[in-house]
């Protein structure tokens, strides 16, 4: 008792200590440099025309990396702590019906056509890498529910995560080589609001989406539970 | 000079690349750590001429200069504890080449690369936020790897640990996110140059949160509850990383950001309180430990806590010897825990104090090895912690804190206790009944990484003159903040048209 109310005392006087000092700063003012610089300085530097995409894949382009891997960790430490754990689990369950199945086998195709849309064009439009993904891996989701005993190949999930990882840390290092600084735009701005353009983001954005996806995919397998279906 | 963003991308590039490995032959994957730690330590090696030199420089990244894109900033500071990150990675790595791993094999390396290139990135970027992601990859490989064996203690430490861990990296996010909207930069040498501008509360509650966050890394007392737990649970070959990659990387981000970020001289020594605290906290713990893991696992607590208490004391002197400290530590660690893998693997499996009754008595070069680790724990010449613990107490003295210096003794004094008590139980002439005669798996590979790390104590306690000069110019270059203001963002300064 007397533990609690000093624990909620602690946490009170923590919280007007925290809270009065945020109420000081004066967020949402022009008063960060570097948001200013690179709303101005955005389309002129990178030839993206989404600001938002070329601060995550040029100007903090480095710790995208350092997300991506964080995410990977997530997947594999799970992975690694789930393994052999898995398929222990089994419950009765209805059977997906007719409409379901047949509608998802449709709408699958469609699923990975958007998040592809998604991240190839994510130096256009709001979204890029890691939205793709994970509309890709929700299209693979979307078959686990409903068709019975769907898995994906352990073997070309592990591939695709693998290749697209290498491939992301690649083009940094060619970077390195052609200009002297790693994740550095090797291949030029090119003309905005072109598919072509703002040099490697988009070459960055589909590595990511595929190693997303991929990885979000293998997640989901992970995780699932192995259903039997009242028949 | 060759690129010491190398020192990421080509472990980041071999980590991901292991399933690829295993794909070709399973029996390959055991050798990707070594060659990404092989690689490294050849390269801290090529920069190795540049630790000993003041400078700073500014690695730049995408070709956006700092303060608008991020950078490494590398400095001697950072190039010391890379080195020894490097060099108690490279020792593991070559152990793991007879080490069975848990299964998956394949994600259990991967997750090995992972934890030591989130230590490596931690002490050499120059990027508040960068620092995070890199804290954020070496803390989840490191909750991931204590719990992979998936027994009830592995479990058990990893989610505690995974408790505490996600807690500070939430703060030091906090902390980042204070300063992000006070200063509207990221970049420390930036962020070192505008704070006298911030509100001086905000800057106390900034650091108040870095030093709760990354004590949870740093083994700092309140926080340090997982340490017993993950250093009994966790894998041998996890445990020497832990103490020697992940401990030292949250005391990295811990001098680096109240020396270099914040600089307030009030702040920087609430480290010799937590620092005391921590020490005789571990310390006094350990009198009571009958598993050497445990025993083990304290001790680096109270050596932690004394690294912390010099650099509390906030003095070129003292940060020399904490330093010094720093690097002894976290070689003599490595080294205990790997010759304790192998005593572990002549009892079943056991670590405790019983089982290994009389160890030396049968294995005469492995307890050797062992005793090399202790002795130079304790301070003994001819060993390198003689030179550190002489360093780190003298330092404290010359920089005024003769009744911190004296605590430090007195703690050394409690190690002489319970290590004196472990060797001999370890040199008993009566035998455990659990001992065996051979190990179930070949030892050369152990023997020759543990004793390249004996090595390393003993050739540094017998010839000091490198290991000073190192060590001199990471303390010079951590209290020399101006230095490192204008060699990360002079060039910006100037343009603006203030230096």
């Amino acid at each position: 008792m007397i533990r609690n109310i000093f624990a909620l005392l602690l946490i009170l006087v923590i919280s007007v200590f925290l809270a009065s000092s945020i109420a000081s700063i004066p967020f949402g003012t022009e008063k960060t440099t570097v948001g200013k610089y690179y709303l101005d300085k955005t389309i002129e530097e990178t030839g993206s025309v989404n600001t938002v995409t070329s601060v995550v894949v040029l100007y903090r382009g480095f710790d995208t990396l350092g997300e991506v891997t964080v995410l990977f960790l997530a997947a594999t430490g799970l992975g690694a702590i789930l393994f052999g754990l898995r398929e222990k689990r089994k419950r009765k369950k209805e059977r997906p019906s007719l409409i379901m199945r047949t509608g998802t086998r449709y709408l699958f195709t469609a699923a990975l056509l958007f998040g592809a849309y998604v991240f190839v064009h994510g130096h256009l439009t709001p979204g890029g890498g890691f939205p793709g993904g994970v509309i890709v891996a929700t299209a693979f989701l979307m078959l686990f529910l409903a068709q019975e005993g769907f898995r994906v190949s352990e073997k070309g999930v592990k591939f695709v995560e693998a290749l697209a990882g290498m491939t992301y840390v690649a083009i940094g290092i060619a970077g390195l080589l052609l200009v002297g600084s790693f994740l550095g735009n090797f291949l030029g701005t090119g003309i905005p609001n072109k598919l072509a353009s703002a040099g490697i983001i988009p070459l960055i954005y589909i590595t990511i989406g595929l190693k997303v996806g991929s990885e979000i995919t293998g997640l989901l397998q992970n995780m699932r539970e192995t259903t039997e279906y009242e028949s | 000079m060759v690129s010491p963003i190398l020192l990421i991308a080509v472990p980041l590039i071999l980590a991901f690349s292991v399933p690829l490995w295993g794909l070709i032959h399973k029996k390959l994957e055991k050798f990707v750590p070594l060659i990404a730690f092989g690689f490294n330590t050849y390269l801290i090696f090529r920069l190795l001429p540049f630790a000993l030199t003041e400078r700073t420089i500014s690695v730049v990244i995408a070709n956006i200069k700092p303060p608008f894109g991020i950078n490494l900033a590398v400095g001697p500071f950072g190039l010391f504890f890379a080195l020894i990150i490097q060099l108690v990675a490279l020792a593991t790595a070559f152990y793991l080449l007879s080490y069975d791993p848990p299964e998956p094999s394949d994600k259990f390396y991967m997750l090995f690369i992972l934890l030591v290139l989130g230590s490596t990135g931690m002490v050499l970027t120059g990027d508040i936020f960068n620092l995070f992601v890199f804290l954020e990859i070496t803390s989840i490989s490191a909750y991931a790897l204590t719990a992979i064996t998936k027994t009830g203690p592995a479990a058990e430490a990893g989610f505690k640990y995974l408790l505490l861990g996600s807690l500070g990296s939430t703060l030091v996010l906090l902390g980042i996110a204070l300063i992000y909207g006070s200063l509207g930069t990221l970049n420390m040498a930036h962020i070192a140059h505008r704070i006298s501008g911030m509100d001086s509360r905000l800057v106390v509650a900034a650091a108040i949160l870095f030093i709760v966050g990354f004590g949870v890394e740093a083994e700092m007392l309140p926080l340090n509850g997982w340490v017993p737990d993950a250093y009994q649970a966790a894998p041998i070959p996890v445990v020497a990383l832990l103490s020697g990659a992940v401990a030292k990387a949250g005391l990295y981000a811990l001098a680096r950001v109240l020396y270099t970020l914040i600089g307030m001289p009030n702040i920087i020594m609430l480290l010799l309180t937590f620092g005391i605290l921590t020490m005789f906290a571990g310390e006094l713990a350990a009198l009571r430990q009958n598993d050497i893991r445990r025993l083990l696992a304290y001790s680096s607590i109270g050596q932690m806590g004394m690294i912390m208490l010099a650099f509390g004391a906030f003095g070129v002197n003292s940060v020399f010897g904490g330093v010094l400290q720093a690097f002894t530590h976290g070689i003599t660690k490595a080294l205990l825990f790997l010759v304790l893998g192998v005593m572990a693997l002549h009892t079943g499996g056991a670590t405790d104090m019983e089982s290994l009754r009389g160890f030396g008595r049968k294995f005469p070069y492995w307890s050797m090895l062992f005793a090399v680790g202790v002795l130079s724990t304790l301070g003994l010449p001819p060993f390198a912690g003689f030179w550190s613990k002489l360093a780190l107490i003298i330092g404290v003295i010359i920089d005024g804190h003769p009744t911190y210096a004296a605590l430090a003794l007195i703690a050394t004094f409690i190690e002489v206790f319970y290590f004196a008590r472990l060797l001999s139980v370890i040199y008993s002439s009566k035998l455990s009944p659990k001992l065996v005669e051979r190990s179930i798996r070949n030892t050369t590979i152990p023997l020759l990484s543990a004793t390249f790390l004996a090595a390393i104590i003993i050739a540094v306690g017998l010839y000091p003159n490198v290991f000073f000069d190192l060590g001199d110019s990471a303390s010079r270059a951590l209290l020399n903040r101006a230095h490192y203001i204008f060699s990360i963002i002079g060039h910006y300064l100037q343009s603006m048209g203030g230096v």
